[in-house]
């Protein structure tokens, strides 16, 4: 009987503990992180070895009209989950103009009055600097480095004409331009975003003809670039996901919007899509394909501004921001 | 008549903490790795014993591998849903242990992913009070802890 009551006192061993974290979203492990040590290195240990973080797309909402009030959702691919950041009302962010990305972990606000841009990982934090002296309609803003560049990988920025796939490279340390290079992967391909792939220079082409889209393809540039660069090709999104992003898309292919991070790319419509489109390359060369329904993205969010970015997100800088709640939808 | 036979001198015997002795075919032994690995070590005519295992939780987990062998996937799927939805916590998190102890690859798949639904949204305490676990960070290291997570008690279910 002594025997017994052993039995159903035992807690749960460690390798089990940590099977049950890896189906735990994020969000929800960090309760499970403090309720004592033992537990706390199997988080970790589970976060390490069974079901790593993975970088979240970021899904900010900006209703179009006066005080444009923003709402911020999170896709975390580790567990499939959408996540709904909520603020204090106090701390709620507020813009006057629209909000942007580049394709990039950078989220910012341009108007001849205003420039502020947040690098945060949950665009909850925003700097506000002088407007440029010019200013765009359509201008690129990047995170080089430390640097904040107006106009992305490692110190270099990649400006490319999506159209043509003619791309300069500028190197804000040395204030350097370089290029043109020609980073249209074959005659098939319409339109090109580039982005990166862990350090890989990458391209995603949009395949087709005249108005015709026929799929969507990933390249990596191997080396250097230079005079013969050289393109390998990673992967095709399957047939069924080119027509939940871009099929039948009467607003053109600009409204396809490709963000990069990490090893991941994510495809999205904003315009028209309800689904997003997530490839994650794994060990270097292959493409795994998923398309999700993206909870943050519905009905109501059809007449608001909705712009994406991606973040690696990390169990620490969860921890340290305050003042917010997270809900898994 | 004699397949009977040596059906039933095949069968294994098992003892549970709570001493009750259940025999089981080779089929349903197979499927618990730590099993496996004592009739190896075993005379096979002994009773296996099994310090950590109680009778219901055995039970349940003989009820699962032999239900299991349903002849659709569909079929799979909705026995498992009603095997889960039958078991309390107390039974859940008690039968987690004993799946644990017994490897039972299969359970080992599905268990926690209801464990893990368990754990969502709730507050440290109350998985501290659920899963029987005893805090052992420093008061200070629990000060540091609660200002690190303060949001993380906003909106946790009332439980």
């Amino acid at each position: 009987m002594a025997a017994l009551k052993h039995s159903q006192e035992t807690p749960i061993h460690g390798d089990i503990l940590e099977v049950v974290f890896s189906h735990v979203p994020l969000v929800h492990l960090l309760p499970a992180c403090h309720v004592s040590k033992s537990w706390k290195r199997a988080v970790f240990s589970s976060l390490t070895h069974i079901n790593p973080i993975k970088p979240w797309l970021m899904i900010l909402t900006q209703c179009p009209r006066d005080p444009h009030v923003m709402t911020i959702h999170a896709y975390d691919p580790r567990s499939h989950v959408c996540v709904e950041i909520k603020q204090k009302p106090s701390m709620a962010i507020k813009h006057a103009s629209a909000v942007r990305s580049s394709h990039s972990t950078v989220m910012y606000t341009l108007s001849p009055a205003e420039f502020a841009f947040s690098i945060d990982p949950l665009h909850l934090k925003w700097h506000h600097a002088p407007a440029p002296n010019v200013c765009r309609t359509d201008p690129i803003v990047a995170r080089v480095g430390n640097l904040i560049v107006i106009a992305v990988a490692g110190d270099t920025m990649y400006l490319t004409e999506k159209y043509s796939g003619m791309t300069y490279t500028f190197n804000p340390i040395d204030n350097l331009w370089n290029g043109p290079y020609d980073l249209r992967p074959d005659q098939s391909v319409m339109f090109c975003v580039t982005g990166t792939l862990g350090k890989r220079l990458a391209v995603a082409g949009i395949v087709g003809e005249g108005e015709n889209v026929k799929g969507m393809k990933i390249w990596v540039v191997k080396g250097e670039l230079g005079s013969g660069i050289v393109m390998e090709e990673l992967g095709e999104m399957p047939e069924e996901m080119v027509e939940k992003v871009m099929g039948g898309s009467e607003f053109g292919l600009g409204s396809v919007v490709v963000t990069w991070v990490g090893e991941f790319m994510y495809v999205a419509n904003p315009v028209q899509g309800e689904e997003v489109v997530v490839c994650e390359v794994v060990n270097g060369g292959t493409c795994e394909w998923l398309s999700v329904k993206n909870a943050c993205m519905n009905e109501g969010t059809r007449m608001k501004r909705v712009v994406l970015s991606g973040v690696d997100v990390c169990f620490q800088n969860l921890q340290r921001e305050l003042g917010i709640c997270m809900k898994v939808m | 008549m004699a397949e009977k036979a040596s059906e039933s001198s095949n069968s294994i015997s098992l003892n549970t903490v709570d001493g009750k002795i259940f025999k089981v075919s080779p089929t349903i032994a197979n499927q618990m790795q730590t099993i496996q690995s004592l009739i190896k070590a075993y005379d096979s005519s002994r009773v296996i014993s099994l310090p950590h295992v109680n009778a219901f939780h055995l039970s349940k987990i003989i009820e699962y591998l032999e239900g299991k062998s349903a002849t659709t996937v569909s079929a799979v799927k909705e026995f498992e849903a009603q095997f889960m939805k039958d078991l309390s916590l107390k039974q859940l998190k008690g039968l987690l242990i004993a799946v644990g102890y017994l490897k039972v690859n299969e359970l080992l798949e599905l268990m926690p992913k209801t464990v893990a639904k368990l754990i969502e949204n709730k507050s440290v305490e109350f998985l501290r009070k659920f899963f029987g676990i005893v805090n052992d960070f420093t008061p200070s290291e629990e000060a540091k802890i609660r200002e690190e997570i303060a949001w993380a008690f906003d909106g946790v279910d009332e439980d």
